[in-house]
């Protein structure tokens, strides 16, 4: 296997396989030629004899014809004929009527003898040897032609060196290899297929490379290749034609046929060869023009389809099959007018009229569809599609859609039952906690209260009760952080003016600010702002972010609150300095437990903003924290809502 | 001297509660559930009662409301429940304070001196004109002075004023500009912040948690508010 495989893939091989293969095939071509060449003339069934007579009396004839002169009024003047006789194994005899006009045949035995009978008009003659008209003119009444017969002997001997001897040594070979040459030229075809079944399987494979490697050629489209080939086909045939008309003997037949059929051949092989690689190579078909021009058209097809689907979305399902519907209407209308007949109009008429209605329905049907799978996948759970008026694969469908509907209403029902599961065992167990925890503080109180001559027991105690304490507000704040993030809180949502509620802040922190020497600036525009919130939860938000601003802000500087209104959105901005490098990312801050001094200077439990986010987004707004360097700013976003109705509603 | 009554199951808080509230106008009374404290009130003269919520036996509400039945006695709930609708409902059933644990104990004997003042000595106060009276807050507009559970609270004319508009529209919510305007006489170009701070003070002076008033109430985004009282 591994050697077949050595020898598949190694050039010299093809190339020995390829002469082979040439030349297998001009002997098998000749060999063809000559076999029919030889049952032609009868070579198996007669004798040599035969078929020397026989082989000799085409060339005989063409003899004959150029004694007898030309257009049949000429007979050539003896010395011409015994010119023409000279050097060569033919002798000639003239008869007319029986009787020898003139001949240099001598006598001697002859290889074969051919006589032609000939009618001629005028007989040359040079003056030395008259030929006679002799009695056939008699016949008739008239000298204008006398009939001649023409003796032609082949020498015996064939002493000259002339065609006759060497087509007669030809066929003498022929004859002797009548048995050899059919033999000779099966064995030729059996090589050729040998060969070219071996070039055919050793096609792309080359030692050292695995697989089939891709010939030279490979960069040619397939079909072009076959376009050269069937070029160079053409050219070689017409070359052939073109000597066809100028052979004159078996020889030049031979050469011909051997000649341009080896060269079709091996024009043909180099072609197989070529056609067997990317057939091996697989996917042929993708590297032909016709496959790439074809290819180049449907992408564009596919390209105008898809452009015009995407328009037809645009515009809403009903109007869309409507127009649909229409267009075909009038087309088919059209066509109506110009080969149908009037009956056959108003049979149309009416059942368009019956089909647009029914259309008119089911794109209806569908577009209710459209809506329910619309709201179930914008989230509306609750959504049911009115199937009542729906009918058979549509109605299936619909039903469908509200089962997947009730599904996931089950789903997220338990989802958030379970969430509310978390946030009452976080509730009560901090309820259980805080018993205990109210016996530690208290004591822990006494104890420092009490008068004692030891520091340490008063010292110790005022640790007891500050962490206690830290705990307690721990406490509360992962009972609120639960309740704000699993949304278990009751929100009451209502207008809400920031103007107010930013000089409420104020009044709140004023003290708080002085106390750490911030100065607080509120800035905000001339008109009243109103969003949707609920106070107190917005109220804790502002808590939230102002304690931590209390906690972390730079001393002696400047804190800004700033509200901005833009495009419907409100939002309240809070900025400060921060004492200590943030060294955090905001997004890291919001997460729970993750405190803006790592080091933990102060206290504070890390809640804070994760809880002011959820109650941020509990009343549909939005936090962004934004670190710049030590600059400290918090986003708040909540949507405008008119004036008006908050007026009405105050 | 006044009899108080003291009910938790946690021996420890009673004894702590007892500590903190020792002095030689009150005596203590214990009781360890709901049962021994409705027993307790039969058999002495109660004149406050701190309860607990969550007790073996018998709870706290349902005390109360066996209380109620046969008393007006000032019940301050004491209870680790914090959340609003356990306020709510606490104060529906008849309790008149709340105390949430863990509590501070100056806060407790705020809230128990307030209850037990306003329950003994201004318990069936005559109905003067002049006065305006919300909870333990007494206006008097004659005097210009205001008290509270009796005791006589010294604010500013501003934040008299303010208090004055309040007490007299109770439940009704002012934005700060709008109490600019009506105080001040003048247009609110950007004063409102004052206001906020005036009401602040008062909240300070009046409310025995400010962060947590019982009274002059904060309506965040809107304005100001004071409680219409129960009496009312």
């Amino acid at each position: 296997m591994s050697a077949e495989k050595k020898l598949t893939g190694s050039i010299p091989a093809k190339i020995v396989a390829f002469f082979l293969l040439a030349i297998s095939f001009a002997i098998a071509g000749a060999g063809t030629v000559m076999t029919l060449y030889m049952a032609e003339e009868g070579i198996y069934h007669n004798g040599k004899r035969v078929l020397v007579e026989e082989g000799l009396e085409e060339m005989a004839y063409r003899d004959y014809c150029y004694l007898r002169g030309m257009d049949g009024f000429l007979l050539n003047s003896p010395d011409k004929i015994a010119d023409y006789c000279e050097g060569t194994n033919l002798r000639v005899e003239i008869y007319s009527g029986g009787s020898l006009l003139w001949g240099n045949y001598d006598g001697e035995e002859s290889l074969a003898v051919y006589s032609f009978d000939t009618f001629a008009h005028t007989v040359y003659s040079d003056g030395t040897g008259r030929l006679e008209a002799g009695n056939v003119s008699d016949k008739d009444s008239g000298n204008t032609a006398n009939s001649y017969r023409i003796k032609l002997y082949i020498d015996g001997d064939l002493s000259a060196a002339d065609g006759y001897r060497s087509l007669y040594s030809l066929l003498i070979t022929l004859y002797d290899l009548r048995y050899a040459i059919p033999i000779g030229a099966i064995a030729a075809v059996i090589l050729f297929f040998v060969c070219f079944v071996f070039l055919m399987c050793s096609a792309g494979h080359k030692n050292g490379r695995e697989g089939i490697v891709p010939s030279l050629l490979n960069a040619v489209y397939l079909d072009v290749c076959i376009c050269i080939y069937g070029g160079g086909m053409i050219l070689l045939a017409l070359l052939a034609m073109d000597f066809w008309h100028s052979i004159n003997d078996i020889l030049e037949l031979i050469a011909e046929v051997t000649v341009f059929g080896t060269a079709m051949t091996v024009w043909t092989t180099l072609f197989c060869m070529e056609a067997m690689t990317r057939l091996k190579l697989g996917d042929w078909w993708k590297n032909t023009l016709i496959y790439i021009l074809f290819g180049w058209v449907g992408k564009v097809a596919r390209g105008i389809v898809r452009g015009m689907l995407s328009l037809l979305c645009k515009i809403p399902l009903v109007l869309n099959t409507m127009i649909a519907f229409l267009g075909l209407c009038i087309l088919e209308f059209v066509g109506l007018i110009f080969w149908g007949s009037g009956e056959l109009a108003v049979v149309w008429c009416m059942e368009k009229a019956v089909l647009f209605f029914v259309v008119l329905y089911a794109a209806l049907i569908c577009k209710k569809l459209q809506e329910g799978s619309e709201a179930l996948a914008g989230g509306d759970l609750r959504y049911q599609i009115d199937t009542s008026h729906m009918f058979l694969d549509f109605k299936e469908h619909g039903e469908n859609l509200n089962r997947i509907s009730q599904g996931m209403a089950a789903a997220v029902e338990q989802q958030i039952k379970s969430e509310h599961l978390k946030t009452e065992l976080i509730t009560n167990v901090s309820h259980d906690i805080k018993t205990p925890l109210t016996s530690i503080i208290n004591y822990a109180d006494l104890i420092s209260a009490e008068q004692t001559e030891n520091e340490k027991i008063t010292e110790y105690a005022k640790v007891l009760l500050r962490q206690s304490g830290r705990l307690k507000k721990l406490l509360e704040d992962l009972v609120e952080a639960s309740k704000a993030t699993t949304g278990n809180l009751e929100v009451n949502l209502q207008p809400c003016e920031v103007g107010v509620l930013l000089a409420q802040t104020v009044g709140e922190y004023e003290e708080k600010f002085q106390d750490r020497q911030l100065q607080l600036i509120t800035r905000q525009p001339k008109e009243q702002v109103m969003i949707l919130a609920d106070g107190r939860h917005l109220w804790r938000v502002f808590d939230n972010l102002l304690n931590n601003i209390c906690k972390y802000a730079q001393e002696n500087s400047r804190v800004y609150l700033t509200v901005e209104e833009r495009d419907g959105e409100v939002q309240i901005i809070f900025r400060n300095m921060s004492r200590y490098a943030l060294d955090i990312s905001a997004e890291e801050l919001k997460e729970r437990f993750v405190r803006g001094d790592r080091s933990r200077h102060l206290e504070g439990n890390g809640l804070g903003l994760s809880i002011t986010e959820s109650l941020v987004e509990l009343q549909n707004g939005h936090m962004d924290i934004v670190i710049d360097g030590d600059l400290f700013k918090v986003v708040l976003e909540f949507q405008e809502i008119c004036c008006g109705s908050g007026e009405h509603l105050l | 001297m006044y009899n108080i009554l003291i009910c938790d199951d946690e021996e420890d808080i009673v004894r702590a509660l007892k500590i903190y509230l020792y002095n030689e106008t009150y005596t203590l009374y214990e009781a360890f559930n709901g049962r021994e404290a409705l027993k307790c009130i039969e058999e002495h003269d109660i004149h406050l009662v701190l309860l607990d919520i969550m007790m073996p036996e018998m709870d706290g509400i349902s005390a109360m409301v066996e209380i109620r039945k046969k008393s007006n006695v000032p019940i301050i709930l004491l209870t680790a429940k914090s959340e609003d609708s356990d306020k709510v409902l606490g104060l529906n059933v008849g309790a008149d304070d709340y105390i949430t644990k863990p509590f501070h104990p100056i806060e407790v004997s705020a809230r128990v001196r307030s209850q037990l003042r306003r329950y003994m000595q201004l318990g069936g106060g005559a109905v003067r004109p002049d006065v305006v009276r919300i909870g333990g807050i007494e206006l008097d507009d004659k005097e210009k002075k205001v008290t509270l559970d009796g005791e006589e609270v010294s604010l500013t004319p501003t934040e008299y004023e303010i208090l004055k508009l309040l007490m007299q529209n109770p439940g009704q919510v002012f934005a700060p500009g709008e109490i600019y305007r009506r105080i001040w006489n003048d247009q609110p170009f950007g004063s409102e912040n004052t206001v906020a701070v005036h009401i602040r003070h008062i909240r300070e002076k009046l409310e025995i948690d400010p962060a947590e008033p019982r009274y002059l109430k904060v309506v965040w985004g809107q304005g100001y508010k004071m409680e219409k009282g129960r009496e009312q």
